[in-house]
């Protein structure tokens, strides 16, 4: 048996799709990473902390998922996420394109995230072609959602986890 | 001469010299005299010298191919997989068959006579422009036909009417008259045409002709179904194919798709009565062009495999049915019938080396041809191994399989519906939805979001809604564009 990465319902070997939700479940090809794997891509609650504690004076700290890379964000409150495509005018203040964000589906102008008045964080999808999921869920376009401590976040197939510090 | 070389080794007419190599080692591992004392083995392994005798030399098998009567079909199967688990736990194995004509079949020929019947619904829902459009439709086709045609017309609404008997050359003039009397009133039940249409049909029928039934409706028919599908079944066995067009969204899509898929026809969706005459056009058209109809595979029973699933990827994308039997459907000049088929392989002898898969015979009629049928024993067999196969499954595989699997979502959140699920079958829908944005499908996935949340409101699909779906995502599903693979 094997366990769909995304909504964890058990799959025969050699299913190629998971029947639940539709997620890939064969190794892409050109990475290494087989999608099969259970939970240990991200990082545990328990080193949450550990993790992001690494840079002290980051507020919040993006861990891309599938690289291991993180970005931290500390100036400011607000920040629009997205990828740099030539000729654009608007640039956006976390750019993923190092991340393979075109080839992961991310928009130009994916996606805000903002600390608002209450100390909260939270994530707006700008009506991107392929979307935001936070765990899972999808976002509709225009709307603020709460992020957590944690939080897996989805853009396109880019997927990073939200480490919060101290807002 | 007794059975073809080629199929005694097990390997096809353009197998490589190492290909057949290897199967004519593994047949010696399993039949020599030293390893089994059974006296059939002995006799196999005769067979299987003298097979790799003739095909080990290039200039004795040219000599041998010459003799060969031609196929007209090639014939190829490819898995998911290069390989099984040697564990007794059931895993999946994915097979894309292919059947394409032989080099040499491709082209346009002059095609075979009709032996054709429209039934079509004159129930009140089809007054007016719908009805005009059909009738138009059946005009344009009266001017189409040959004189060896055989062409007949039933209309059904709660009984069924024979418009125009099944006769060979009719004047044209007359059966244009008797189209356009026909005039739309009460209610739809397809039965009642079905059996007229099956009556003018099958008095005619000759495996020289195309024999085919076109059911035009556009409603919900109540309570006949099972009588249906066993009418569906005598057209089947007597080797004629039921193609069906819904007009609107208030027919019963899932049951015409399984009328029509057990004959080895497809169910087609009219939006709008525009589309009719294109439609039925390029299904003449179509027909025309068939080089071998009703293509079956009947299936070897096998406690370690079962069908789970077969789809048509094309011609006419659609799914099959798998009992009572499977009917692929037809191949095309200059194109191919591509089915894929989702295997569930449960090893039980974990000593054997390699576990079949599939394992079968092919069956076909060829109009105007001699022999009239074709039929060619296919089969699929995988080594059993320790280790895990982490090679990357084919891209056509991979490719026909994402696109289905959002088909068959949308067909599960269906199903739950049926029984109830409304939970389950909302969720469901919502994950098609980001599933239909990822594959770059935001229209589509509009729809089903729309469908989702109305179904946690109401606990029921729009019409509209439900054929958007069925036959939008069935219509994401392109053929995959390479060859197949190695044929067996």
């Amino acid at each position: 048996m094997i366990r769909c990465p995304v909504c964890q319902h058990e799959e025969y070997d050699g299913a190629l799709y998971c029947s639940e939700c539709g997620a890939p479940l064969f190794a892409v090809p050109g990475t290494t990473q087989n999608l099969t794997v259970d939970g240990s891509m991200w990082v545990p609650t328990e080193r949450l902390d550990e993790v992001a504690q690494r840079e002290e004076q980051a507020r919040i700290v993006l861990y891309l998922v599938e690289s291991g890379q993180r970005i931290f964000l500390d100036e400011g409150a607000e920040w629009t996420v997205g990828r740099l495509a030539a000729g654009q005018a608007v640039v956006p203040d976390v750019d993923l394109t190092p991340y393979h964000a075109y080839e992961q589906g991310v928009s130009r102008l994916h996606a805000t995230l903002r600390i608002d008045e209450r100390g909260r964080l939270l994530i707006t999808d700008m009506g991107s072609s392929n979307g935001t999921r936070v765990n899972g869920i999808k976002l509709l376009p225009n709307t603020p959602h709460p992020l957590q401590h944690g939080d897996m976040v989805a853009l396109g197939k880019l997927v990073f986890q939200v480490l919060i510090q101290n807002l | 001469m007794d059975a073809n070389y080629y199929d005694i080794l097990g390997v096809s007419p353009e197998a490589t010299p190492q290909q057949i190599k290897k199967a004519y080692l593994r047949l010696v591992r399993r039949y020599h005299p030293d390893v089994t004392s059974d006296p059939a083995a002995h006799e196999t392994f005769l067979q299987v010298q003298a097979a790799y005798e003739a095909l080990s030399d290039p200039i004795k098998r040219a000599e041998y191919d010459k003799t060969l009567p031609k196929d007209p079909l090639v014939i190829s199967l490819l898995a998911s997989r290069k390989r099984l688990l040697r564990v007794q736990e059931p895993q999946l194995v994915y097979v894309l068959l292919t059947a394409a004509p032989a080099p040499g079949e491709e082209g346009a020929t002059q095609r075979p006579p009709f032996n054709l019947c429209l039934a079509l619904d004159r129930s009140t829902s089809m007054d007016g422009e719908r009805l005009a459009a059909v009738k138009r439709a059946a005009t344009m086709l009266i001017d189409e036909l040959r004189p060896d045609d055989i062409f007949s017309v039933v209309t059904f609404n709660d009984r069924a009417e024979v418009v125009v008997p099944a006769t060979r050359g009719q004047d044209r003039a007359y059966l244009k008259k008797q189209i356009a009397a026909v005039t739309a009133t009460g209610g739809t039940e397809v039965f009642q045409g079905l059996q007229a249409a099956y009556r003018q049909v099958s008095r005619f029928y000759s495996p020289d002709y195309l024999n085919e039934i076109i059911l035009v409706t556009d409603g919900h028919t109540y309570g006949d179904e099972e009588k249906c599908y066993k009418l569906t079944e005598q057209a089947r066995t007597q080797g004629i194919v039921i193609t069906g067009v819904g007009i609107g969204s208030k027919w019963n899509a899932e049951f015409l798709d399984r009328v029509t898929a057990a004959t080895g026809g497809s169910t087609h969706l009219i939006t709008s009565s525009r589309h009719i005459e294109t439609f039925l056009e390029t299904h003449f058209r179509g027909m025309g062009q068939r080089l071998a109809e009703q293509v079956t595979l009947a299936l070897s029973q096998s406690p370690n495999a079962t069908l789970q699933y077969a789809f048509r990827l094309m011609p006419d994308a659609g799914p099959l049915t798998i009992e009572p039997s499977l009917v692929l459907g037809h191949v095309p000049r200059g194109s191919k019938l591509q089915v894929v088929m989702e295997w569930l392989v449960h090893p039980q002898d974990l000593q054997a080396t390699e576990q079949t898969v599939v394992a079968g015979l092919l069956r076909t009629r060829l109009p105007l041809r001699q022999p009239p049928t074709w039929q060619k024993t296919i089969s699929l067999l995988l080594s059993l191994t320790e280790e895990a196969d982490l090679s990357n499954p084919p891209p056509e595989i991979v490719t026909a399989m994402g696109q289905l699997t959002l088909y068959r979502m949308q067909e599960k959140a269906q199903r739950d519906l049926q029984a109830g699920r409304v939970e389950q079958a909302t969720r469901r829908l919502e994950r098609l939805a980001t599933r239909l944005l990822t594959a770059g499908q935001p229209q589509l996935a509009a729809t089903v979001q729309q469908e989702a949340s109305r179904v946690r409101k109401t606990q029921h699909l729009s019409d509209t809604g439900e054929k958007a779906i069925r036959f939008g995502t069935r219509a994401l599903i392109i053929p995959p564009p390479s060859k197949g693979g190695a044929s067996r």
